[in-house]
């Protein structure tokens, strides 16, 4: 925990982030989020990015493709325009997803 | 269980071909290719297979369905249900463990804010 990132809500990337702990997502992202563990898209976050990590979890707005190796979770207020590709989902009720899913990762 | 359905289609049944049509709720524990149109909430339950251009007020699955789903309040995929195609619905839970495979649109608005 000590070694995760945040990038807060006044914070604005365009371009990649890459890295192995656990990205925390309160503002601003365009472009790639690769990260060997959890990338967390928090409910004041814009993400515009293809995201792949370990775990996604989302709770704010991501448009782009994402692929979770082992879990997706979109909680409420989450809402992601774009494919999935993931072994594990989990929608909960109050989140909003438009796209493909694809869970065929886990069955290998 | 089998109390708050008004209609069951029960384990060792099959439907094929045809339109289910109703309002009254309705489990389904047997095969049924069909075409669905309900006006109440459909369950696919364990045992339950189906396929087939579905709509309904309500769904729950916790069995295999697969086909072109329009949902019109809520539909929610239990652990342990497989479900494949189309699914339409403003509201959509998904729990740990349900298999999907297809396309998901939920919402309203969401072409807007493209």
């Amino acid at each position: 925990m000590a070694d995760a990132s945040i990038f807060g809500p006044g914070t604005v990337v365009k371009g990649e982030i890459n890295g192995e702990d656990r990205v925390f997502v309160r503002g601003k992202v365009v472009g790639t989020i690769d990260i060997d563990s959890a990338a967390v898209v928090e409910p004041s976050a814009f993400v515009k990015a293809k995201v792949s990590a370990k775990e996604v979890e989302i709770s704010g707005t991501v448009e782009g493709h994402i692929t979770g190796f082992s879990k997706v979770e979109i909680l409420p207020g989450g809402r992601v325009v774009g494919n999935v590709k993931t072994a594990r989902i989990l929608i909960s009720d109050g989140a909003v997803l438009k796209g493909l899913v694809d869970m065929d990762l886990g069955e290998g | 269980m089998a109390h708050e359905f008004a209609a069951v289609i029960g384990k060792n049944i099959t439907v094929v071909g045809g339109q289910i049509e109703g309002s009254d709720n309705l489990l389904i524990e047997g095969v049924v290719e069909s075409k669905i149109n309900l006006d109440a909430k459909l369950v696919v339950g364990a045992h339950g297979q189906v396929s087939g251009e579905i709509e309904a007020e309500q769904l729950e699955v916790q069995g295999t369905l697969d086909g072109n789903i329009t949902v019109l309040k809520i539909a929610t995929l239990s652990t342990a249900s497989q479900v494949s195609g189309l699914l339409k619905s403003p509201r959509i839970v998904m729990e740990d463990g349900a298999v999907f495979s297809g396309r998901l649109e939920m919402g309203t608005g969401l072409e807007k804010g493209r």
